[in-house]
């Protein structure tokens, strides 16, 4: 118990990290930069013309929510296995973020789709695996706030089991043929190139920051239940 | 209990709990009945809905059978879950020397039984209701294709209610979690189903359907034995 609260005897214990300030200011200076890029100078394609551009910011953001898989995977089994908090709040995090960047993806996603084939929405493997995994942690939110108090556990699995239909699909994607685009970073312009990476490092830079917060955020909020817990066995009720 | 259960000790104990649940059913027969004449009215509902030029359009009939049979599964699951809640049996259940997973198989063992039977129900509404026309092949494909959907459902469906056994509000969380997660089995069950119901069926794409369900329940039949256990010792 005092471990948590150590926060708030701490001097400073509260002040935001200034690692965590500078990655963040970083992230969202980069973010800029690369999207004027993206306009102003990674060339037009010729086949696809300007909503080619959507590829900058709907490849970024799938490979951000595929990053949080592994991290809730890891977060769920350690909780189901320790029972301790932080791997709870890691788990959560993961969840969070994949369910920010999902949601992203399939935003963008359908745009360029309308255009590319004519249709929003194929059910088509990735994008159904994509929309399976986004729809199950979407419900294991759902269940976090209100399946009361076995709901971490609750939590964990489901995402476990979301991880696992996404591989699922995943796997079934060479049997079950697509229409969505293969892998084509490799075939792409010079000047498209280094925009797409530097998209993709602040995207990355972004998302840790993102995950930074959300984690010191679940730490303070347990700290902060186990202080009001502690102030009402007290009688400062 | 010894730890080092053979396979076959597993089994057995798994039967004795799905054995429990089909005594139990045998003498109210109210899930069944339930769920069957449920699944029965959602079917006619849908006919209806689907109702144009004097004849109910045929090409819907394969959504319309899954989606009947996850409404009328969702109603069962929770039912069946909740005998087990009542009288805080789950408790006397856990604290018996039957090894976890034998606990996981038999009760979706159970589920998969009773949906069998209310399938007996649905699928043959459907036909009729639908005016499908199958012959002697299509049709045992056709059972074959619900066999593996509804074993998949039952599979994850089980894993699912029983997590949800202590939560509070579970009968809307269940709908809720379960069908974002069954979702490829019906995807593939209605694609399947499509399929078959085609004067021509294109052989090829249907065994790969095939393939895929029956990897979606060797997956998950692997990933829910797995974590049953962490899942229901809160």
């Amino acid at each position: 118990m005092t471990t948590n609260l150590e926060l708030f005897d701490q001097k400073d214990g509260l002040k935001t990290p200034p690692l965590l300030i500078t990655l963040s200011v970083v992230a969202a200076v980069l973010m800029g930069v690369s999207a004027w890029m993206v306009f102003f100078y990674a060339p037009t394609e010729k086949v696809m013309g300007f909503v080619q551009k959507i590829f900058y910011f709907h490849v970024p953001c799938a490979w951000m929510t595929l990053w949080s898989a592994p991290l809730m995977a890891f977060g769920s089994i350690a909780y189901l296995a320790t029972k301790k908090d932080r791997y709870d709040r890691l788990s959560d995090a993961g969840v969070e973020l994949a369910i920010l960047f999902g949601t992203l993806v399939m935003i963008s996603g359908p745009l360029w789709g309308r255009k590319a084939w004519g249709v929003y929405w194929v059910w088509d493997a990735r994008l159904t695996s994509f929309l399976v995994m986004v729809l199950t942690l979407v419900a294991c939110k759902i269940v976090r706030a209100y399946a009361g108090p076995s709901a971490k556990t609750i939590a964990a699995g489901l995402s476990i089991l979301a991880v696992v239909n996404a591989l699922f699909v995943w796997v079934s994607v060479d049997l079950w043929r697509g229409t969505h685009p293969p892998k084509l970073v490799a075939t792409l312009q010079v000047e498209m190139k280094q925009v797409f990476w530097l998209s993709v490092l602040s995207f990355h830079l972004a998302y840790f920051a993102m995950l930074w917060a959300r984690l010191r955020m679940g730490k303070l909020r347990t700290a902060l239940d186990r202080l009001a817990i502690k102030s009402t066995e007290a009688g400062l009720d | 209990m010894s730890p080092e259960r053979s396979v076959f000790g597993t089994l057995v104990d798994a039967w004795r709990i799905t054995e429990k649940d089909l005594l139990v059913e045998l003498r109210t027969k109210e899930i069944v009945l339930t769920m069957g004449y449920f699944g029965f009215l959602v079917v006619l509902i849908f006919s209806f809905a689907f109702f144009q030029d004097g004849a109910t359009i045929s090409s819907v009939a394969s959504g319309i059978l899954w989606v009947s049979i996850a409404f009328a599964g969702t109603l069962g699951l929770g039912r069946i879950f909740e005998r087990e809640r009542e009288g805080d049996c789950i408790r006397a259940l856990l604290l018996s020397p039957i090894p976890r997973p034998s606990i996981y198989l038999g009760k979706a063992l159970g589920v998969l039984i009773f949906m069998l039977v209310v399938e007996a129900v649905v699928v043959p509404s459907v036909y009729f209701f639908f005016n499908l026309d199958l012959d002697r092949t299509r049709a045992g494909v056709l059972l074959l294709t619900v066999l593996l959907g509804t074993l998949g459902y039952a599979i994850v469906g089980t894993l699912l209610a029983a997590m949800l056994l202590r939560a509070r509000t579970k009968d809307v969380l269940l709908a809720v979690v379960l069908y974002p997660l069954i979702l490829p089995v019906l995807i593939i069950g209605v694609k399947a189903t499509g399929i078959l119901v085609q004067p021509e069926p294109v052989w090829n794409e249907l065994s790969l359907w095939l393939r895929l369900l029956g990897l979606y329940d060797a997956v998950f039949l692997v990933a829910s034995l797995w974590i049953f256990e962490p899942l229901l010792l809160d």
